[in-house]
Protein backbone atom coordinates (compact mmCIF):
# COMPACT_ATOMS: atom_id res chain seq x y z
CA UNK A 1 0.00 0.00 0.00
CA UNK A 2 3.06 2.20 0.73
CA UNK A 3 4.19 1.74 -2.40
CA UNK A 4 0.93 2.54 -4.54
CA UNK A 5 0.82 5.63 -1.84
CA UNK A 6 4.46 6.82 -3.44
CA UNK A 7 3.78 5.63 -7.13
CA UNK A 8 0.95 8.14 -7.19
CA UNK A 9 2.86 10.41 -5.61
CA UNK A 10 5.85 10.32 -7.80
CA UNK A 11 2.90 10.77 -10.64
CA UNK A 12 0.81 13.23 -9.53
CA UNK A 13 3.90 15.54 -8.88
CA UNK A 14 5.11 16.20 -12.27
CA UNK A 15 1.41 16.83 -13.56
CA UNK A 16 1.67 19.35 -10.69
CA UNK A 17 5.06 21.67 -11.81
CA UNK A 18 3.27 21.16 -15.51
CA UNK A 19 0.82 22.90 -14.43
CA UNK A 20 3.01 25.92 -14.02
CA UNK A 21 1.26 28.75 -16.28
CA UNK A 22 3.03 31.98 -16.38
CA UNK A 23 0.68 35.05 -14.98
CA UNK A 24 1.36 38.51 -16.72
CA UNK A 25 0.48 42.20 -15.67
CA UNK A 26 0.42 45.02 -18.46
CA UNK A 27 0.01 48.88 -18.26
CA UNK A 28 -3.31 50.02 -19.56
CA UNK A 29 -2.68 53.65 -20.64
CA UNK A 30 -5.46 56.23 -20.14
CA UNK A 31 -7.70 54.18 -17.90
CA UNK A 32 -10.72 55.03 -16.57
CA UNK A 33 -9.99 57.45 -13.07
CA UNK A 34 -10.31 55.10 -9.97
CA UNK A 35 -8.80 52.27 -12.41
CA UNK A 36 -5.57 50.54 -11.20
CA UNK A 37 -3.86 51.71 -14.89
CA UNK A 38 -2.64 47.62 -15.53
CA UNK A 39 -4.34 44.88 -16.27
CA UNK A 40 -3.40 41.07 -14.81
CA UNK A 41 -4.01 38.29 -16.64
CA UNK A 42 -4.10 35.43 -14.28
CA UNK A 43 -3.66 31.84 -15.46
CA UNK A 44 -2.08 30.65 -12.31
CA UNK A 45 -4.57 31.22 -9.42
CA UNK A 46 -1.95 29.70 -6.79
CA UNK A 47 1.15 31.27 -8.02
CA UNK A 48 -1.84 34.50 -7.84
CA UNK A 49 -2.16 34.40 -4.35
CA UNK A 50 1.63 34.37 -3.58
CA UNK A 51 2.65 37.42 -6.15
CA UNK A 52 -0.70 39.40 -6.81
CA UNK A 53 0.19 43.13 -8.15
CA UNK A 54 -1.31 45.89 -6.18
CA UNK A 55 -0.19 48.74 -7.42
CA UNK A 56 1.97 50.09 -10.59
CA UNK A 57 3.69 53.51 -11.40
CA UNK A 58 5.62 54.75 -14.51
CA UNK A 59 8.31 57.59 -14.59
CA UNK A 60 11.08 59.16 -17.04
CA UNK A 61 14.54 58.40 -15.22
CA UNK A 62 18.04 59.19 -17.44
CA UNK A 63 16.48 61.91 -19.96
CA UNK A 64 13.95 59.76 -21.66
CA UNK A 65 14.04 56.47 -20.56
CA UNK A 66 10.73 54.79 -18.76
CA UNK A 67 11.00 53.55 -15.72
CA UNK A 68 8.27 51.17 -13.93
CA UNK A 69 7.51 50.16 -10.50
CA UNK A 70 5.45 47.25 -9.39
CA UNK A 71 4.15 46.08 -6.03
CA UNK A 72 3.67 42.78 -5.29
CA UNK A 73 2.08 41.45 -2.11
CA UNK A 74 2.09 37.53 -0.53
CA UNK A 75 -1.38 36.77 0.95
CA UNK A 76 0.18 33.67 2.44
CA UNK A 77 1.39 32.36 5.79
CA UNK A 78 4.74 31.06 4.54
CA UNK A 79 7.60 32.28 2.89
CA UNK A 80 7.65 31.71 -1.20
CA UNK A 81 9.04 32.10 -3.99
CA UNK A 82 8.45 33.05 -7.24
CA UNK A 83 10.68 34.32 -10.84
CA UNK A 84 9.64 37.41 -12.71
CA UNK A 85 11.07 39.26 -16.01
CA UNK A 86 9.91 42.44 -17.16
CA UNK A 87 9.72 42.86 -21.32
CA UNK A 88 10.39 45.91 -23.02
CA UNK A 89 8.48 46.74 -26.23
CA UNK A 90 8.15 49.93 -28.73
CA UNK A 91 4.61 51.66 -29.18
CA UNK A 92 4.30 49.39 -32.37
CA UNK A 93 4.42 46.26 -30.51
CA UNK A 94 7.70 45.21 -31.04
CA UNK A 95 10.16 43.89 -28.74
CA UNK A 96 13.59 45.42 -27.52
CA UNK A 97 16.33 43.78 -26.01
CA UNK A 98 16.88 44.04 -22.40
CA UNK A 99 19.10 42.33 -19.97
CA UNK A 100 16.12 42.54 -17.99
CA UNK A 101 14.35 39.67 -20.41
CA UNK A 102 15.75 36.60 -18.16
CA UNK A 103 14.13 35.30 -15.47
CA UNK A 104 15.17 36.53 -12.02
CA UNK A 105 14.25 34.68 -8.55
CA UNK A 106 12.50 36.48 -6.07
CA UNK A 107 11.46 35.60 -2.18
CA UNK A 108 8.42 36.79 -0.37
CA UNK A 109 7.83 37.12 3.47
CA UNK A 110 4.16 35.96 4.22
CA UNK A 111 2.46 38.82 4.68
CA UNK A 112 4.79 41.08 2.60
CA UNK A 113 4.73 43.74 -0.36
CA UNK A 114 8.01 44.35 -2.06
CA UNK A 115 8.78 46.14 -4.81
CA UNK A 116 10.02 44.89 -8.51
CA UNK A 117 11.44 47.65 -10.64
CA UNK A 118 13.12 47.66 -14.66
CA UNK A 119 14.21 50.47 -16.69
CA UNK A 120 13.52 50.76 -20.25
CA UNK A 121 16.42 49.96 -22.59
CA UNK A 122 16.07 53.00 -24.72
CA UNK A 123 13.58 55.47 -25.34
CA UNK A 124 12.31 53.77 -27.88
CA UNK A 125 10.86 51.37 -25.74
CA UNK A 126 7.69 52.50 -24.18
CA UNK A 127 5.47 50.25 -23.10
CA UNK A 128 6.37 47.32 -21.10
CA UNK A 129 4.94 43.52 -19.34
CA UNK A 130 5.57 41.76 -16.19
CA UNK A 131 5.80 38.04 -16.39
CA UNK A 132 5.37 35.86 -12.80
CA UNK A 133 6.30 32.26 -12.76
CA UNK A 134 6.12 29.82 -10.12
CA UNK A 135 9.13 28.66 -9.09
CA UNK A 136 10.43 25.20 -9.68
CA UNK A 137 11.23 24.03 -6.29
CA UNK A 138 8.11 23.75 -4.65
CA UNK A 139 8.89 21.36 -2.10
CA UNK A 140 11.93 23.84 -0.92
CA UNK A 141 9.27 26.06 -0.10
CA UNK B 1 -8.61 -6.02 -8.29
CA UNK B 2 -7.71 -6.19 -12.14
CA UNK B 3 -8.57 -2.42 -12.42
CA UNK B 4 -6.16 -1.91 -9.56
CA UNK B 5 -3.82 -3.86 -11.02
CA UNK B 6 -3.92 -2.38 -14.38
CA UNK B 7 -3.26 0.92 -12.48
CA UNK B 8 -0.25 -0.58 -10.35
CA UNK B 9 1.26 -1.59 -13.88
CA UNK B 10 0.94 1.36 -15.77
CA UNK B 11 2.06 3.85 -12.70
CA UNK B 12 5.24 1.54 -12.43
CA UNK B 13 5.75 1.81 -15.65
CA UNK B 14 6.02 6.02 -15.68
CA UNK B 15 7.75 5.51 -12.92
CA UNK B 16 10.26 3.65 -14.44
CA UNK B 17 10.34 5.86 -17.65
CA UNK B 18 10.51 9.02 -15.42
CA UNK B 19 13.61 7.32 -13.23
CA UNK B 20 15.55 6.86 -16.35
CA UNK B 21 18.67 9.72 -16.79
CA UNK B 22 17.54 13.43 -17.79
CA UNK B 23 18.06 13.08 -22.00
CA UNK B 24 20.36 16.39 -23.16
CA UNK B 25 17.87 18.51 -24.54
CA UNK B 26 18.59 22.67 -24.99
CA UNK B 27 17.29 25.19 -22.29
CA UNK B 28 16.46 28.66 -22.23
CA UNK B 29 19.82 30.90 -20.82
CA UNK B 30 17.65 33.71 -19.44
CA UNK B 31 14.92 30.98 -18.13
CA UNK B 32 13.90 29.19 -14.90
CA UNK B 33 14.96 25.69 -15.49
CA UNK B 34 18.80 26.89 -14.75
CA UNK B 35 21.34 24.90 -12.45
CA UNK B 36 22.01 26.85 -9.26
CA UNK B 37 24.89 26.16 -7.38
CA UNK B 38 26.17 27.05 -3.83
CA UNK B 39 29.65 27.62 -4.21
CA UNK B 40 29.98 29.35 -7.69
CA UNK B 41 28.59 32.18 -9.90
CA UNK B 42 26.10 30.77 -11.81
CA UNK B 43 24.84 32.35 -15.42
CA UNK B 44 21.67 33.17 -13.77
CA UNK B 45 23.78 35.06 -11.13
CA UNK B 46 25.77 37.29 -13.83
CA UNK B 47 22.69 38.13 -15.46
CA UNK B 48 20.57 39.55 -12.14
CA UNK B 49 24.16 41.47 -11.28
CA UNK B 50 24.11 43.10 -14.18
CA UNK B 51 20.76 44.27 -14.49
CA UNK B 52 20.65 45.08 -10.98
CA UNK B 53 23.76 47.73 -11.92
CA UNK B 54 22.44 48.85 -14.95
CA UNK B 55 19.23 50.08 -13.33
CA UNK B 56 21.18 51.78 -10.72
CA UNK B 57 23.66 53.11 -13.15
CA UNK B 58 20.70 54.57 -15.24
CA UNK B 59 18.33 55.61 -12.47
CA UNK B 60 21.39 57.75 -10.81
CA UNK B 61 20.76 59.91 -14.23
CA UNK B 62 24.92 59.91 -14.96
CA UNK B 63 24.28 59.93 -19.01
CA UNK B 64 21.19 61.94 -18.74
CA UNK B 65 23.10 64.85 -20.93
CA UNK B 66 24.17 62.33 -23.42
CA UNK B 67 21.97 61.67 -26.21
CA UNK B 68 22.01 59.66 -29.86
CA UNK B 69 24.04 62.20 -31.55
CA UNK B 70 25.94 63.14 -28.24
CA UNK B 71 27.21 60.09 -27.11
CA UNK B 72 29.65 59.47 -24.00
CA UNK B 73 32.35 57.45 -24.49
CA UNK B 74 33.44 54.84 -21.67
CA UNK B 75 36.75 52.81 -21.38
CA UNK B 76 36.86 49.90 -19.77
CA UNK B 77 39.20 49.63 -16.16
CA UNK B 78 40.50 47.33 -14.06
CA UNK B 79 38.10 44.47 -13.48
CA UNK B 80 39.46 42.20 -10.71
CA UNK B 81 37.85 39.01 -9.67
CA UNK B 82 38.66 38.78 -5.71
CA UNK B 83 36.44 35.34 -5.81
CA UNK B 84 37.63 31.29 -5.61
CA UNK B 85 35.55 30.96 -8.69
CA UNK B 86 37.75 31.07 -11.84
CA UNK B 87 35.19 32.99 -14.58
CA UNK B 88 35.60 35.37 -17.41
CA UNK B 89 34.75 38.80 -16.17
CA UNK B 90 33.79 39.34 -19.30
CA UNK B 91 30.09 37.54 -18.14
CA UNK B 92 29.38 40.75 -16.31
CA UNK B 93 31.13 43.76 -18.06
CA UNK B 94 30.36 42.59 -21.40
CA UNK B 95 25.81 42.65 -20.32
CA UNK B 96 26.53 45.92 -18.90
CA UNK B 97 28.47 47.11 -21.99
CA UNK B 98 25.77 45.93 -24.15
CA UNK B 99 22.78 47.41 -22.49
CA UNK B 100 24.90 51.34 -22.21
CA UNK B 101 25.20 50.62 -25.98
CA UNK B 102 21.67 49.67 -26.29
CA UNK B 103 20.97 53.02 -24.36
CA UNK B 104 21.82 54.99 -27.42
CA UNK B 105 23.75 56.94 -24.88
CA UNK B 106 27.23 55.48 -24.29
CA UNK B 107 30.30 54.30 -27.11
CA UNK B 108 32.27 52.05 -25.27
CA UNK B 109 36.07 52.43 -26.77
CA UNK B 110 37.61 48.88 -28.08
CA UNK B 111 41.12 50.89 -28.49
CA UNK B 112 41.73 52.38 -25.18
CA UNK B 113 42.36 50.34 -22.58
CA UNK B 114 43.93 49.75 -19.26
CA UNK B 115 48.04 49.95 -19.77
CA UNK B 116 47.54 50.96 -23.26
CA UNK B 117 46.91 47.74 -24.54
CA UNK B 118 43.70 48.09 -26.83
CA UNK B 119 40.85 45.33 -26.39
CA UNK B 120 40.95 45.46 -30.85
CA UNK B 121 44.67 45.85 -31.76
CA UNK B 122 43.72 46.14 -35.39
CA UNK B 123 40.92 48.99 -34.83
CA UNK B 124 43.77 50.72 -32.96
CA UNK B 125 46.07 50.20 -35.63
CA UNK B 126 43.13 51.15 -38.47
CA UNK B 127 42.96 54.48 -36.56
CA UNK B 128 46.04 55.18 -36.27
CA UNK B 129 46.65 54.78 -39.74
CA UNK B 130 43.38 57.15 -40.14
CA UNK B 131 44.88 59.59 -37.85
CA UNK B 132 48.52 59.55 -39.82
CA UNK B 133 46.43 59.95 -43.26
CA UNK B 134 44.51 62.78 -42.22
CA UNK B 135 47.86 64.69 -40.75
CA UNK B 136 46.79 64.13 -37.30
CA UNK B 137 49.31 62.12 -36.28
CA UNK B 138 50.69 64.16 -33.98
CA UNK B 139 47.49 65.13 -31.91
CA UNK B 140 46.32 63.88 -28.91
CA UNK B 141 44.01 60.81 -29.37
CA UNK B 142 40.46 61.27 -28.11
CA UNK B 143 39.98 59.77 -24.52
CA UNK B 144 36.71 58.31 -23.14
CA UNK B 145 34.63 60.27 -21.07
CA UNK B 146 34.77 57.72 -18.07
CA UNK B 147 36.18 54.54 -17.16
CA UNK B 148 34.23 52.18 -15.65
CA UNK B 149 35.95 49.51 -12.66
CA UNK B 150 34.55 46.52 -11.26
CA UNK B 151 35.72 44.04 -8.08
CA UNK B 152 33.33 40.83 -7.50
CA UNK B 153 33.99 39.34 -3.71
CA UNK B 154 33.07 36.42 -2.17
CA UNK B 155 31.60 35.85 1.56
CA UNK B 156 31.49 32.40 2.61
CA UNK B 157 29.50 30.60 5.48
CA UNK B 158 28.16 27.14 7.14
CA UNK B 159 26.02 25.63 9.54
CA UNK B 160 26.31 22.04 9.55
CA UNK B 161 25.34 20.95 6.17
CA UNK B 162 24.03 23.90 4.88
CA UNK B 163 26.61 26.25 2.88
CA UNK B 164 26.10 29.88 1.71
CA UNK B 165 27.88 31.77 -0.61
CA UNK B 166 27.49 35.57 -1.22
CA UNK B 167 28.95 37.20 -4.27
CA UNK B 168 29.51 41.25 -4.36
CA UNK B 169 29.76 42.92 -7.24
CA UNK B 170 31.37 46.28 -6.90
CA UNK B 171 31.37 48.38 -9.69
CA UNK B 172 32.44 52.64 -9.99
CA UNK B 173 32.12 54.96 -12.82
CA UNK B 174 34.64 57.80 -12.95
CA UNK B 175 34.78 60.81 -14.88
CA UNK B 176 38.19 61.44 -15.99
CA UNK B 177 37.53 65.23 -16.91
CA UNK B 178 37.30 65.53 -12.84
CA UNK B 179 38.83 61.81 -11.67
CA UNK B 180 35.80 61.55 -9.29
CA UNK B 181 34.06 58.79 -9.28
CA UNK B 182 30.26 60.00 -10.63
CA UNK B 183 28.37 56.49 -9.54
CA UNK B 184 28.70 53.46 -7.73
CA UNK B 185 26.67 50.31 -7.16
CA UNK B 186 26.88 47.09 -5.60
CA UNK B 187 24.69 44.27 -6.06
CA UNK B 188 25.18 40.85 -3.88
CA UNK B 189 23.66 37.29 -4.95
CA UNK B 190 23.49 35.38 -1.97
CA UNK B 191 23.02 31.57 -2.57
CA UNK B 192 22.25 28.78 0.17
CA UNK B 193 21.97 24.75 0.22
CA UNK B 194 23.84 21.56 0.50
CA UNK B 195 23.77 20.38 -3.01
CA UNK B 196 22.85 21.94 -6.33
CA UNK B 197 19.37 22.07 -7.65
CA UNK B 198 17.53 22.60 -11.12
CA UNK B 199 15.39 26.26 -10.91
CA UNK B 200 15.89 29.00 -8.89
Amino acid sequence: MKLIRSLILCNIFPIMVACNTVNSVVPVPNGRPGSPGFQQVVTNGWLNYKANVTDVHEDIVNGDQKRVQVSVFSNQSSAQSFSYRFEWLTTGGMHVDSIGDSWQTQRIMPQETIILNSIAPNSTASTWRLQLSDTNLPLSQ
Amino acid sequence: MLQVNKLFMSLVGVSILCACGTPARKINSGGTELITTVGQVDIQDFNEAATKLVQSMTTSGVFAEYSSKNKAVLGISRIINDTTDQFDTDLLVKKIRIALLNSGKVEVSTTVGLGGKAEDPMAKSAKEMEEFKNGKGTEMPAMPKFTLTCKILEVRASAGNTKQSSFVFQMSLTDITTGNSKWEGEQSVTKQGSKPAIGF
